[in-house]
C-alpha cells in the first residue's frame, strides 16, 4: 500500500488483498460495459447502454481496476509506468464512497492515466464527471452539466465529498 | 521532464495533422451523445507523470517522407492512431513544438515527434478527445 494514501489503506486493506491478489484473472468480464467494440461513430448496441450501478457492478470494476493493475510500464507506446497500488486503492475506496452517497450511483468507466493513476469517469444524464487519482495522492474532478463546469483539485477525501461531487453523484440518477 | 521549448511553433499550420496513438481502455461510452457511442477520454491527451507533456507526431511530414499512419502503428499492434488538426489544440490553449526522437528508450527514433504545450485544461482534453478521428482503428475484440 502505498505511504501516500494513509487515510484509505485501512478501509481498502479488506477489499485490497482480494483483488490485488487475483489482478485480472477473476470476477465477471465488463465487456458489455467497456469493452472495444463497434462503435467508431456509430450507435452502440442496446446491451452496452442498460442501467448498471456501482453496487449492481461492483464486482466487475474491481476485476477492471485488477486488469489496470497488471498493465505492464509502457502500456501506452509513450512510456507511461506503471499504474500505482496506492491509486487504485484509493479508487476503490472512492467507489465505495460514492455508493454511500446513493444506492443508486451508476458505475463509471475506469480508465488507466499515463501518470500511472486512475481516471473513474461517467458521460450520462446530461452529465460529465471525471474523477482523477494521481499517484502522488492528488486528486481532481471535473463536473460539466449545461454549460456549467467546476475543475476541482485536493485529496481523496476533500474531493469525494465535495458539494460538486455529491451534487453530479444524484445528477448522473436522473 | 524532457528537455522542450514550450513556445508554439507557427511553422506548423492549424490545417495541419497531429497523429497520438490511442491505448483501448481510453476508448469510453459516452451516453450524453446523441446517439450514444464511444469517443476517446480526456486521458488520450494528458502529459506524462514526470511533466513530460503529450507526444504527437507530425502527420504532414511524416507524410511527406513517406510514412504512414499504418506503417508507424505496425509497431504497435495493440494501439489505434487518431489525427487533430493542430489548429484545434490552439483553440484550447495549447502549443505545438517540434521535439524529434532520437532512439529515445523504449521507442525507436521518431524524427517526426513533436509536443503538446501549455496548461491542459480537462475541459480542453476533452474537446480534443472529441474533436479527433481514427487514422487507425483499435482492433476489435
Amino acid at each position: 500500500m502505498a505511504p501516500l494514501f494513509p487515510q484509505v489503506a485501512a478501509s481498502a486493506t479488506a477489499f485490497g488483498a482480494l483483488w490485488i491478489a487475483g489482478a485480472g484473472t477473476w470476477g465477471p468480464s465488463l465487456v458489455n460495459v467497456t469493452g472495444v467494440a463497434s462503435t467508431y461513430g456509430r450507435p452502440v448496441e442496446a446491451s452496452h447502454l442498460r442501467r448498471s450501478t456501482i453496487a449492481s457492478d461492483f464486482m466487475a470494476l474491481v476485476a477492471h481496476l485488477g486488469d489496470i493493475l497488471a498493465l505492464e510500464a509502457n502500456w501506452d507506446s509513450y512510456a507511461s509506468p506503471r499504474i500505482d497500488r496506492g491509486a487504485t486503492s484509493a479508487a476503490l475506496v472512492a467507489l465505495l464512497s460514492l455508493a454511500s452517497i446513493s444506492p443508486e450511483a451508476p458505475a463509471p468507466f475506469v480508465v488507466p492515466t499515463s501518470r500511472g493513476g486512475v481516471q473513474l469517469e461517467w458521460h450520462e444524464q446530461g452529465v460529465d464527471l471525471e474523477i482523477e487519482i494521481r499517484p502522488d495522492g492528488k486528486v481532481l474532478a471535473f463536473y460539466s452539466c449545461g454549460d456549467a463546469s467546476h475543475e476541482l483539485s485536493g485529496n481523496l477525501v476533500e474531493i469525494v465529498s465535495s458539494h460538486e461531487v455529491r451534487e453530479a453523484i444524484l445528477a448522473l440518477q436522473g | 521532464m524532457a528537455d522542450q521549448d514550450s513556445t508554439d511553433d507557427p511553422t506548423i499550420a492549424n490545417e495541419d495533422p497531429l497523429w497520438r496513438r490511442i491505448f483501448h481502455r481510453w476508448w469510453v461510452l459516452d451516453k450524453n451523445l446523441q446517439p450514444p457511442r464511444k469517443r476517446l477520454s480526456s486521458q488520450a491527451f494528458e502529459d506524462s507523470k514526470d511533466g513530460t507533456p503529450c507526444s504527437v507526431h507530425l502527420g504532414k511530414d511524416a507524410t511527406a517522407a513517406g510514412v504512414s499512419a499504418e506503417s508507424i502503428m505496425q509497431r504497435f499492434p495493440e494501439h489505434g492512431m487518431v489525427s487533430i488538426p493542430a489548429g484545434i489544440a490552439r483553440e484550447n490553449g495549447l502549443g505545438v513544438v517540434r521535439h524529434p526522437d532520437r532512439n529515445e528508450p523504449p521507442n525507436p527514433e521518431d524524427p517526426f515527434h513533436a509536443y503538446l504545450v501549455g496548461d491542459k485544461k480537462r475541459k480542453a482534453c476533452v474537446e480534443l478527445g472529441e474533436k479527433a478521428i481514427w487514422l487507425v482503428r483499435l482492433r476489435e475484440s
